[in-house]
C-alpha cells in the first residue's frame, strides 16, 4: 500500500478507535482516561469555531468585493473547520460523562455540535462543486453556512453556559442592558463576606444591601412608590401609605414579609413581577432582623442566629455543612479498584457524587472477607466509610484488615462470630461513629477496646454478653456515646381512656 | 400501523437520538453490548440496580418503613391537643377560623357546625414533654424517639385522591408510588426479596379500599412496582409451584420461557420484556426466601411481649409490623404497611380507640425493636394518614359521642429514625386545631424531605415519559431541613 492511503485511512482509524473506546465505558463510572480525552474539548472546540466562522467571513467579503482568490482559502478552512469540530465532537462525548453539566443544556448542545461537525462537511462538499450564484448549488451552499453559523453561536452559547453557568455575560452587564433582557440586579455574595467579620451590623450589613440591591429603585426618597421609602431607616420606620411595614419581633405580622412571601404571580408580591423574586436567604436574613426586634444598631454577633441564618453565614448558602471524614480530602477510589472489589464479591457503592467515600457489604454472607476481598478493601481502604458485614459468617482473622480502614465511619458486625479479642482491630479508628454488635459473644472484655474510640456515637450491644456494669464503665469513658442494651415498654392496663 | 411494530421503531428512534447520535452502527453497537441499561433502566453492571449509581449526596438513611394510617386519624383526639375546642365545646365553628374554606358532601350540608373538644386526656411525656393522648399509651413511652410534624397539610378531601396524593405526588392516578420511585432510583440491596413491599391490615371490614396502583409503578419499569404480601398460606400470590410440579421442572421452565422472551425482545425491542424476565428470575428467588421471612415461629417469646399478643395472629397491624422489621433486617428498600379503619365520621371515641388499641403497640414496639438493633440509625419510620379530620362534630354532638369529617388543612405525623430529629415536634395548629399558625409542611415537602434523607436531590430525580419529565414532586416541595439534624 502507498503511504499516501496510509494517511487517507489514519483519520478513519483514529475517529473509529475513539468511538469505540467511547461505547465500552460505562458513563456513570468514567475511568480518569476517558475524562483527560474529555478535558480537551475546552481547547479545541475554538478552533472549529474560529476557522468556520473566518471561512463565513471570507466568502461574505469574496462575494461582496467578487474576490476569486480566496476560493482556495475558504476551502481550506472549511476543511480545517470540519476537522476541527469532529475532534471537539470526540473530546466532548467524553467530557458529557463529567458529573455536573445540566442535563437540558448539554442535550442540545451535544445535538448542536454534533450538527456543526455533519454540516460544515457538507458545506466543504458543496464549495469544491464552486457553484455560481445563481444555481441550485449555490444555494445550498449559502443555505447551510447560514445554518452553520447560526448553530456556532447557539451551540457555543450553551457551551459557555455549561461551564460558567447561565449568567456569566449578563452578571457585570450594565442595569441599563440587563433590564432591557429583563433581569433584575446580580445578586452579591455580601451575607457569607459580612458574616466572617467580628462588627458587622445586622441592618447596615446584612439587612440594608438586600434592601439597597432589591427595593430601593423604587421605594426612595425621590421615588416613594406607595408611599414607601426604605432607604433610611426613618423611612422604614414610618412606613407606607397602607401603614407600618414592619412589626419588630413579629415577621409573621409584617407587611414587608408577606409582600416578599406572597406567591411571585400574586399582585401584591415583591419586588413586582418581572424583577426576580428575593432568595429563600435574603428572605431569611430580613425574617430574622425583624424576629430579633428589626433595630439598627445590633452587631451580628450579639443576636442568635437562627439555624437556617448559621448555614447562610458558614458560606454554604443552603447545603450541607461537612464534619468528621466529610471534611477530609480524600483523593475518589481507581476505578479499577472499585471494579476488583466487586468482582471478588462485595458490594460497593458510592457515598454521593461528590463524595469520594464508599459502602461496601459482603454479597453472600457465607464467604465474606476472604483473602481475595480483604486484598480488594486494601486498595479502596481510604475511601471505605461504611462496611456492612452484619448477618455474615465472618471469621474472626480477617476482621484485622479493619485496622487498614483509617476513615470507617459505620461498622456492621450483628449477628456474626466476632470474638472481644477481634474488638482489637477497631481501637485506632478514630472516626468511628456507629458500631452495631447486637446478638454477638462479646463480654466485658470487649470494653477495654471500646473505650478507646473517641467519635463513637452509636453502640448496640444488645444480646451480647456484655453486663449492665461493664456498660456503665464504658459509658464513662464514653460520656456522648449512646449505647444500647434492649428495651422493654412496661405494659399499660387495658382500659386506660376515660371515654366510653 | 401493528402495534408492535410501532414499538420497534419507537425504540429504535430513540436510540438514535438519544444515545448515540453517531449513526446507526454505533447504536446497534451499543444496545447489543448493554441491552439492559439501554433499554431496562436497570444497570447489571451496578450491584445496587439502582438508576442513580452514586446518590446526590450522602444519604442518612438507606430504607423506609411507612406506616400509612388509612382513613384520617383525629390529630384532634391522638396529639393535637386542643384546650380552646374543650372549653368552647358545643359552641359554633367561628366564621373567622373556617374563611368559606370548602368542606366534603357529608357535612357542608349541616347547619350546625358545633366545635367538639376531644373526649381524651392528654398528658405530656418523655424529656421532650410532649402531648400525647391517653388513647396512645405506648407511643407516649417513645415520645424521645420522636419526630412529629403537627402542620402537615394537603390538597385533596377525599381518602383516595388523597392516599394517591401522599404515595404517588398527584391527585390524579397512574404515576408511581413512593416506593416504585426508590427501586427505581436506588435500586434493591437484597435479590431475593422485591425492594418495595407492602402489607395490608384493617380494624374493621367496611372502610374505605385500597387499590392495588398505590404500589403500582406508573410509568415505570413494572419490575418495580410494589409487591403485597398476605397473611395465609399463599403470602404472594401465584409464587408456590402448582401441585405436581417440583423444582427442577420450574427451574428448566424458566430457563426456556426465558430463551423464548429474549427471542420476542430481539425482535420487538420492548423493554418490559426484560423486565419480565426478571420478575420472573425474582418469583423463583422467592420461592426460598418468602417462606423464610414470612415465618415467625423462630421469634422468641419476648418479642410477642414487645409488639403484643396480637403479633401472632398473622395479618394483624402487629403481625405485620413484626414482619416489616423481618424485611428490614433482610435489606428491603421500602416498606409499606397501610392500616385500614380510620374514618370516623360517627361514633369517633368508641371507634377510635379499637383502633388506637390495635396500632398503639405494635408502632412503638417496631421503632424501639429496630433501635435494639441497630437498624433505626438508617432506617426511618413514619406513621400518618392522608388527611385530618375536623374540629366540629360531624352529626349530632352528646355529651360522650361525636364524629369528625375529613380535614386537609391540618393533621399530625411523625417520624423516627436516622437523620430527623429526636423528641422534637415542628409546626403549630391555631388554638381550634384548624389552620396552621407555623411552618406549614406540604405533602410534596414531606416527600421532598424523604428522598433528601434517602440522598435524593428531589428536584434532579426525574423520569422521562410522553414528552416531559416526571418527578415525584411534580415541580414543587422543599426539604424541611429544620426536622433534619
Amino acid at each position: 500500500m502507498k503511504k499516501s492511503t496510509y494517511w487517507r485511512i489514519a483519520p478513519f482509524v483514529i475517529v473509529g478507535l475513539a468511538l469505540l473506546f467511547r461505547i465500552f465505558i460505562n458513563p456513570a463510572d468514567p475511568p480518569n482516561a476517558a475524562l483527560f480525552i474529555g478535558r480537551f474539548h475546552s481547547m479545541i472546540v475554538h478552533f472549529p469555531i474560529g476557522l468556520l466562522l473566518l471561512a463565513v467571513l471570507l466568502e461574505v467579503l469574496a462575494r461582496a468585493f467578487r474576490i476569486e482568490r480566496f476560493s482556495s482559502t475558504i476551502k481550506l478552512l472549511l476543511l480545517a473547520g470540519a476537522a476541527g469540530a469532529v475532534a471537539a465532537v470526540l473530546a466532548g462525548l467524553y467530557l458529557e460523562m463529567a458529573p455536573g453539566y445540566e442535563a437540558d443544556t448539554l442535550f442540545w448542545h451535544k445535538r448542536l455540535g454534533i450538527g456543526i461537525a455533519i454540516l460544515s462537511f457538507i458545506a466543504y462538499g458543496v464549495r469544491l462543486l464552486d457553484g455560481q450564484p445563481g444555481t441550485t448549488v449555490y444555494r445550498v451552499y449559502a443555505g447551510v453556512l447560514v445554518v452553520l453559523c447560526s448553530f456556532l453561536m447557539v451551540g457555543g452559547h450553551l457551551g459557555s453556559v455549561l461551564t460558567h453557568g447561565s449568567g456569566y455575560m449578563t452578571r457585570y452587564m450594565p442595569q441599563t442592558f440587563r433590564s432591557m433582557l429583563g433581569l433584575g440586579s446580580p445578586a452579591q455574595g455580601w451575607a457569607v463576606r459580612m458574616a466572617t467579620a467580628e462588627d458587622a451590623e445586622v441592618y447596615s450589613d446584612l439587612v440594608q444591601p438586600i434592601l439597597d440591591s432589591r427595593c430601593i429603585s423604587c421605594h426612595n426618597a425621590g421615588q416613594q412608590r406607595g408611599q414607601l421609602a426604605l432607604d433610611t431607616p426613618e423611612g422604614i420606620e414610618k412606613g407606607g401609605g397602607d401603614g407600618p411595614v414592619l412589626v419588630a419581633g413579629r415577621s409573621s405580622e409584617s407587611e414587608i414579609m408577606r409582600r416578599i412571601l406572597l406567591p411571585p404571580d400574586h399582585e401584591g408580591h415583591m419586588p413586582p413581577e418581572g424583577k426576580d423574586p428575593l432568595t429563600v436567604a435574603e428572605a431569611a436574613l430580613i425574617r430574622w432582623w425583624i424576629d430579633e426586634g428589626a433595630s439598627f444598631d445590633q452587631k451580628v454577633a450579639e443576636v442568635t442566629p437562627s439555624p437556617l441564618v448559621e448555614q447562610i453565614f458558614a458560606g454554604l448558602e443552603l447545603s450541607e455543612r461537612e464534619t468528621g471524614i466529610f471534611a477530609l480530602e480524600i483523593a475518589a477510589a481507581d476505578s479499577t479498584a472499585i471494579q476488583a472489589a466487586r468482582a471478588a464479591g462485595m458490594a460497593v457503592t458510592s457515598l454521593g457524587e461528590n463524595e469520594p467515600f464508599l459502602q461496601v457489604r459482603c454479597a453472600s454472607a457465607s464467604d465474606c472477607l476472604n483473602v481475595e476481598q480483604v486484598a480488594a478493601l486494601g486498595l479502596i481502604a481510604s475511601q471505605v466509610a461504611w462496611l456492612n458485614l452484619g448477618r455474615t459468617e465472618v471469621a474472626d482473622s480477617a476482621l484485622a484488615v479493619l485496622a487498614t480502614l483509617p476513615h470507617l465511619t459505620r461498622l456492621h458486625l450483628e449477628s456474626t462470630s466476632v470474638s472481644d479479642e477481634a474488638l482489637v482491630h477497631l481501637s485506632e479508628l478514630q472516626y468511628l461513629e456507629y458500631l452495631n454488635l447486637y446478638d454477638t459473644s462479646v463480654s466485658d472484655s470487649s470494653v477495654q477496646y471500646l473505650s478507646m474510640l473517641p467519635s463513637l456515637q452509636s453502640l448496640f450491644l444488645w444480646e451480647t454478653d456484655v453486663t449492665s456494669e461493664g456498660v456503665e464503665s464504658l459509658q464513662r469513658a464514653l460520656p456522648d456515646a449512646e449505647i444500647v442494651l434492649g428495651w422493654t415498654l412496661p405494659s399499660v392496663d387495658e382500659d386506660t381512656t376515660s371515654a366510653p | 400501523m401493528d402495534e408492535l411494530c410501532d414499538l420497534k421503531y419507537n425504540c429504535t428512534r430513540r436510540h438514535f437520538l438519544s444515545r448515540t447520535s453517531l449513526g446507526i452502527g454505533s447504536a446497534a453497537l451499543a444496545s447489543m453490548l448493554n441491552p439492559l441499561s439501554a433499554m431496562a433502566g436497570s444497570r447489571p453492571d451496578d450491584p445496587m440496580g439502582g438508576i442513580l449509581s452514586k446518590p446526590h449526596f450522602t444519604p442518612r438513611i438507606r430504607r423506609v418503613i411507612y406506616l400509612f394510617q388509612s382513613g384520617g386519624p383525629s390529630h384532634l383526639d391522638l396529639f393535637d391537643y386542643k384546650p380552646t375546642l374543650a372549653r368552647m365545646n358545643g359552641e359554633q365553628l367561628p366564621e373567622s377560623v373556617r374563611k368559606g374554606q370548602r368542606l366534603t358532601g357529608m357535612t357542608a350540608h349541616q347547619k350546625s357546625f358545633p366545635l367538639a373538644g376531644s373526649r381524651f386526656n392528654f398528658s405530656s411525656h418523655g424529656k421532650s414533654g410532649r402531648l400525647v393522648s391517653e388513647l396512645l399509651p405506648y407511643t407516649s413511652q417513645i415520645v424521645d424517639e420522636l419526630c412529629f410534624i403537627n402542620s402537615m397539610y394537603t390538597e385533596a378531601i377525599n381518602h383516595d385522591p388523597a392516599i394517591t396524593f401522599f404515595q404517588t405526588g398527584s391527585q390524579q392516578t397512574g404515576r408511581p408510588s413512593i416506593g416504585s420511585w426508590l427501586s427505581y432510583g436506588l435500586g434493591s440491596e437484597n435479590d431475593n426479596l422485591p425492594t418495595f413491599c407492602v402489607l395490608l391490615s384493617r380494624s374493621n371490614d367496611f372502610d374505605q379500599p385500597l387499590y392495588s396502583r398505590l404500589w403500582g409503578n406508573g410509568f415505570l419499569p413494572s419490575l418495580h412496582q410494589g409487591v403485597q404480601f398476605r397473611s395465609g398460606k399463599d403470602p404472594v400470590l401465584y409464587l408456590n409451584n402448582p401441585p405436581g410440579v417440583k423444582q427442577p421442572t420450574r427451574r428448566r421452565m424458566l430457563d426456556h420461557l426465558r430463551e423464548l422472551h429474549q427471542r420476542q425482545h430481539e425482535r420487538v425491542m420492548d423493554p418490559e420484556i426484560n423486565s419480565r424476565i426478571a420478575q420472573y428470575e425474582m418469583a423463583y428467588r422467592m420461592q426460598t426466601s418468602v417462606p423464610v421471612t414470612m415465618d415467625v415461629s423462630e421469634e422468641p417469646d419476648h418479642v410477642f411481649d414487645l409488639y403484643g399478643e396480637a403479633a401472632r395472629i398473622p395479618g394483624t397491624f402487629a403481625a405485620n409490623c413484626l414482619l416489616a422489621r423481618r424485611l428490614a433486617e433482610r435489606d428491603v428498600r421500602f416498606i409499606q404497611l397501610y392500616h385500614q379503619g380510620w374514618d370516623q365520621h360517627a361514633n369517633l371515641p368508641r371507634e377510635i380507640s379499637v383502633l388506637a388499641k390495635d396500632t398503639d403497640q405494635p408502632s412503638a414496639a417496631l421503632v424501639m425493636d429496630l433501635k435494639q438493633r441497630g437498624l433505626l440509625d438508617d432506617t426511618l419510620v413514619i406513621w400518618g394518614g392522608e388527611f385530618g379530620r375536623t374540629n366540629y362534630s360531624q352529626g349530632k354532638l352528646t355529651a360522650d359521642n361525636y364524629g369528625r369529617d375529613h380535614h386537609p388543612r391540618c393533621f399530625t405525623i411523625w417520624m423516627a429514625g436516622g437523620g430527623v430529629k429526636k423528641g422534637f415536634s415542628f409546626g403549630q395548629t391555631d388554638e381550634f386545631g384548624y389552620n396552621i399558625a407555623r411552618d406549614p409542611v406540604h405533602v410534596h415537602d414531606f416527600q421532598a424531605t424523604l428522598l433528601h434523607l434517602l440522598g435524593i436531590d428531589h428536584e434532579r430525580f426525574t423520569f422521562r415519559h410522553q414528552g416531559r419529565r416526571y418527578r415525584l414532586t411534580d415541580v414543587h416541595g422543599h426539604v424541611v431541613r429544620a426536622i433534619l439534624t
